[in-house]
């Protein structure tokens, strides 16, 4: 079975997959293809979006989707099969500050019961590792990122929260995100962070962008409720 | 100039082509349910096609022209009043200032587009008007028109008498019957599916589920499992593809679709379909055929 599958979304925007699970390998292989695939037809493709195992790919108009969908796969085919070693993921680690006190993590509590582990845990298991971000999506500006430690594995919630707090910092299964608006959701909520995820003024809306590397710090309250956001990069 | 609303109908929305090149912010087109009939409302205006524009839904809007205008209405789903003498779609009119234009029911159809000589004077956000509610983006600061709002407009041309009148032809089934059938292409996880249930989505008359809205239509009539338990990984979605929830309801993806979907896309429709789609009212009955 190949390991790529190139299909149409619509009559001009086709996808290509890479059939392997979710991990940060898996998504540097699709980032690399999707680079490859744009600039060789920087022309031809008006924009692109990356998420977990796939790239995909608007094209102008609708001429020629199948021939477009064949060079893609023999391109992705041709960056697989070659065994250059991957490049580390360059782009800077976007230090993102969150406060976890009980104030703002209203399930942080239901997560340590259910977990079996004292919040400190939680926070430090949260908190410790450089997350990359999958996708955005869901609502502008929300990060899917991952992966998040093992121990701190939960199923999204049965019953979605009705308004989560802009800025929420959430976990569920091996995924952690933030809530850019307030809006319903399942996800456990840990903690928030004071910075703006998503802003409609500034020049780049988004914090975040697929394939940032993250890290969160803690914060306490007392910084949080004085927090003055730097200028954005 | 403007345009001032009593009563905002069921709901209408300022939209314009849509907001092409965010989606990677995970920021999709919006813009018009129904493109074909947006578009035609902006030729009658000779306006171009990405000049703000209102769709409203089925019927109870009613607007006050505060100044004279040459408005276009195209689509469907109600009947409009001009100081209560009927106001033919699918033509221009010199609109006098101080009429009252209302939108009463009509039996068919669900979307109305009204279009000013001039285009609505509405500031960009992200590059475009389209209002996008999920995302409070565009329009007028990101939400639906609600009563009291002024919305202004610009006619920089001379009105001329010879602008009424021009007639258009009905092309769109969904303005006169509410049973219409849909063409569709396998979806990419078209084979995820039983041939048995591939049928059932076939041979079943699909009635859309008052749960619709212009982020997705669901359908009732039957469920329709999954043969394997697969799960797909999250990956990018289109208006026009049909996503089969666990539950197995299908569910299909319109002009607010999120950008990014988890469930398998049975089906994919014809985009020129979708203006079918965008006039069908909860209730209809769908057809599915495969193209």
């Amino acid at each position: 079975m190949s390991l790529v599958r190139v299909y149409p979304i619509h009559e001009k925007v086709c996808t290509v997959q890479l059939e392997k699970p979710i991990s940060a390998a898996t998504f540097q292989e699709v980032e690399r293809i999707q680079q490859a695939i744009l600039k060789k037809f920087k022309k031809e493709i008006t924009e692109s979006i990356l998420c977990y195992n796939t790239a995909t790919f608007f094209l102008q108009d609708e001429k020629n989707l199948n021939a477009f969908c064949m060079q893609f796969q023999q391109l992705a085919i041709a960056l697989l099969s070659d065994q250059q070693l991957l490049e580390e993921n360059k782009k800077p680690t976007i230090r993102i500050p969150v406060c976890y006190d009980i104030s703002f993590a209203p399930d942080l509590t239901a997560v340590s019961n259910q977990l079996k582990r004292s919040k400190e845990e939680i926070v430090k298991l949260h908190s410790q590792p450089k997350y990359q971000v999958y996708t955005i999506g869901f609502v502008p500006g929300f990060p899917y990122m991952g992966e998040v430690d093992a121990r701190l594995n939960l199923p999204r919630k049965t019953t979605p929260t009705t308004r989560v707090a802009p800025g929420s910092v959430a976990i569920a299964g091996l995924q952690t995100g933030i809530y850019p608006v307030e809006i319903a959701g399942g996800w456990h909520v840990i903690g928030r962070t004071p910075s703006r995820l998503f802003d409609k003024q500034r020049e780049n809306p988004c914090l975040l962008e697929t394939g940032d590397q993250v890290q969160f710090y803690q914060i306490t309250k007392e910084e949080f409720e004085n927090w003055n956001e730097p200028a954005c990069t | 100039m403007s345009l001032l609303v009593h009563k905002p109908g069921l709901l209408s929305t300022i939209q314009d082509a849509g907001r092409e090149g965010f989606r990677k912010y995970g920021i999709p087109a919006a813009g018009p349910m129904d493109v074909a009939a947006a578009r035609l409302s902006q030729s009658l205006c000779n306006n171009n096609h990405n000049q703000p524009f209102i769709e409203l839904t089925l019927h109870g809007a009613i607007f006050e022209f505060e100044n004279t205008a040459v408005v276009a209405l195209t689509g469907g789903g109600a009947t409009a009043l001009l100081n209560d003498t009927p106001l033919p779609y699918f033509s221009s009119t010199v609109v006098k200032a101080g009429s009252i234009l209302k939108f009463c029911p009509a039996p068919f159809g669900c979307r109305t587009y009204l279009s000013v000589q001039g285009g609505f004077t509405i500031p960009e956000e992200l590059g475009s008007t389209a209002t996008y509610l999920p995302g409070k983006l565009g329009g007028i600061m990101g939400r639906a028109i609600k009563a009291g709002d002024r919305i202004e407009f610009n006619l920089k041309k001379q009105i001329e008498e010879n602008v009424t009148g021009i007639e258009v032809e009905l092309g769109n089934p969904a303005l006169y019957s509410n049973h219409v059938t849909i063409r569709f292409t396998e979806g990419p996880e078209w084979s995820w599916f039983s041939s048995e249930e591939q049928n059932l989505f076939l041979h079943t008359k699909w009635m859309i589920h008052p749960q619709s809205n212009r982020m997705a239509y669901q359908l009732e009539g039957n469920t329709l499992a999954l043969t394997q338990k697969k799960e797909l990984i999250s990956t990018a979605v289109m208006p026009g593809l049909i996503q089969v929830t666990p539950a197995g309801f299908p569910y299909i993806l319109m002009a607010d679709a999120q950008t990014i979907g988890g469930y398998p896309r049975l089906a994919r429709i014809k985009s020129e379909d979708r203006t079918i789609l965008a006039q069908c009212r909860p209730g209809y009955q769908l057809n599915f055929q495969k193209i």
